[in-house]
């Protein structure tokens, strides 16, 4: 794994020369939405001047004139930066996503525009609801020793309606990552954060009612204490959750505080959905693509997902799995 | 309210409340078959697996011959049948102890090591003991819930009323210890 020192030196070495083109066109996406801002401003006022004030000779042929003046320019204005955003994403995703995901592993290959399939994202059992809205990006695919795995930023929503009115809720947003497992099994074993505390074994089993996995009482108390664990099999799911299992993922999830950690394991798979609340490796068109301090955490974000294999040991292939 | 009613009210309350404890008895003890019966499958996979594995080491191991023998002699006794299940708990015990201990040995014969034949049946009794360790842990633990509803009260009422005995613990074994020890250093870290 490479260090954030590492990273620092080679964003300024590297990195930081190949990119400082691209800040131009940043410079100019910039300029254009205050242009367009201030168009639309300027529009707003001439239309109130126009409807309000009463002083214009032949006003029936003026007005729709300066509307329709007004409206292309404001189109022009919009269109062009729809056109230079477009551009910049993409250059910013080549340019500067792409070199940080090879510098954390060179294997790692990058498509900015897939994402994981919605089937797969159903498939973890993580979340029961069927989502309206699906969408994501950013998919990066590699291996690690024997273990492949891939993972993408994924949006998904839920509508709900009560009868007059419907409703968008987030059903997950940040980044999913599904990688083989080093045993072999059948069936699901969900790992949810534990929000309900210590104990309370009651609500535990019926906060699970609605899925197929029921409630398993694990042995490790830290472990207890930051996950519920749901199976269709209590002893599958001490099979893949062995202590030293439980102790890696409770390590895990200390170190990322910050981070709701869902993880599944189905049919052989390892699911983890890592809740963001920001849209990742997506550029800032007021932020300097020069500034380290995104890059770094884009370096960090990627790491810490591919940190995963290594910090589940995934590579242990002692099983009849090879 | 009326006493009488307050009175009924409480009883019922009571009697469903010893009835959940019993159930919970119930679903403990039935936990625990499953998964005793889940160690006796693999016991069995294993017990089919020890021949192979003596064969296997046995040209190279030559001063580990008391170790085999004592495995083989394990093996026979989980073959006569009708023992219980502390017998068998116990037999489990040694076998894993064993097997384990050929294992270790086999770190100084290198030709062993490398054998496919040797790799294959590593990797087998590696994966049967993974699902041991597994059925002995979800033993473990509906046991040890068992005992304590045994013990606490008033569970502990309606345990002596339909005379449940208390459950024997599989004891942990060298590979399991090895694994708190990872956990405890990995919690220094």
């Amino acid at each position: 794994m490479q260090t954030k020192a590492e990273f620092i030196n080679y964003f300024e070495q590297t990195l930081s020369p190949s990119i400082a083109p691209i800040e131009n066109i940043r410079l100019q996406c910039a300029k254009y939405i205050k242009y367009n801002i201030l168009l639309f401003v300027a529009m707003v006022f001439i239309v109130i001047l126009l409807l309000f004030l009463d002083w214009l000779p032949n006003e029936q042929v003026v007005i729709p004139i300066v509307l329709v003046v007004v409206g292309f320019l404001f189109a022009i204005g919009y269109f062009s930066y729809r056109l230079m955003k477009l551009d910049y994403k993409k250059k910013y995703k080549n340019y500067l996503v792409r070199p940080i995901i090879h510098f954390v592993s060179p294997d790692l290959k990058y498509f900015p525009e897939r994402s994981i399939p919605e089937g797969h994202f159903r498939m973890s059992r993580i979340f029961l609801e069927k989502p309206n809205i699906y969408e994501g990006d950013d998919f990066v695919e590699g291996q690690i020793d024997q273990t492949a795995f891939h993972f993408s930023e994924v949006k998904a929503q839920v509508q709900r309606s009560n009868g007059k009115n419907t409703t968008t809720h987030n059903l997950f947003h940040g980044l999913f990552f599904i990688a083989e497992f080093n045993k072999e099994f059948e069936g699901s074993t969900v790992l949810l954060p534990n929000k309900i505390g210590k104990g309370w074994r009651f609500l535990k089993r019926v906060s699970g009612l609605n899925r197929k996995e029921r409630y398993v009482e694990m042995e490790d108390p830290s472990f207890n204490k930051l996950f519920n664990c749901y199976s269709v099999d209590d002893i599958k799911a001490r099979y893949i959750l062995s202590p030293a299992l439980m102790a890696r993922i409770t390590n895990f999830a200390q170190k990322y505080p910050k981070q709701a950690l869902h993880i599944s394991f189905v049919n052989s798979y390892l699911f983890v959905a890592i809740a963001y609340n920001k849209n990742l490796f997506e550029p800032n068109y007021f932020k300097s693509i020069l500034n380290i301090e995104q890059a770094l955490q884009y370096f960090e974000d990627i790491q810490f997902v591919v940190g995963i294999v290594e910090d589940l040991n995934l590579n242990t292939r002692i099983w009849s799995k090879v | 309210m009326d006493i009488k009613i307050m009175l009924l009210v409480g009883a019922i309350v009571v009697v469903f409340y010893f009835l959940a404890i019993y159930n919970r008895f119930i679903t403990l003890k039935n936990q625990g078959k499953n998964a005793f019966s889940n160690i006796d499958v693999m016991l069995r996979k294993r017990y089919d697996l020890i021949p192979n594995l003596v064969n296997t080491v046995k040209g190279y191991m030559s001063h580990e011959r008391a170790v085999l023998e004592e495995i083989t002699a394990l093996r026979n006794q989980l073959n006569k049948g009708g023992l219980s299940e502390d017998e068998v708990v116990d037999l489990n015990n040694q076998i894993s102890k064993a097997v384990g201990t050929v294992f270790v040995a086999v770190e100084a014969y290198p030709d062993l090591k490398a054998s496919s034949n040797f790799l294959h049946l590593q990797r087998a009794m590696a994966e049967i003991e993974e699902q041991l360790s597994a059925s002995r842990r979800s033993f473990n633990m509906a046991a040890t819930m068992y005992n304590t509803l045994l013990e606490k009260i008033p569970s502990n009422i309606v345990g002596k009323v339909f005379g449940f005995q208390r459950k024997c613990l599989f004891q942990a074994t060298v590979e399991e210890k090895q694994m708190v020890d990872i956990q405890s250093a990995l919690k220094s870290n």
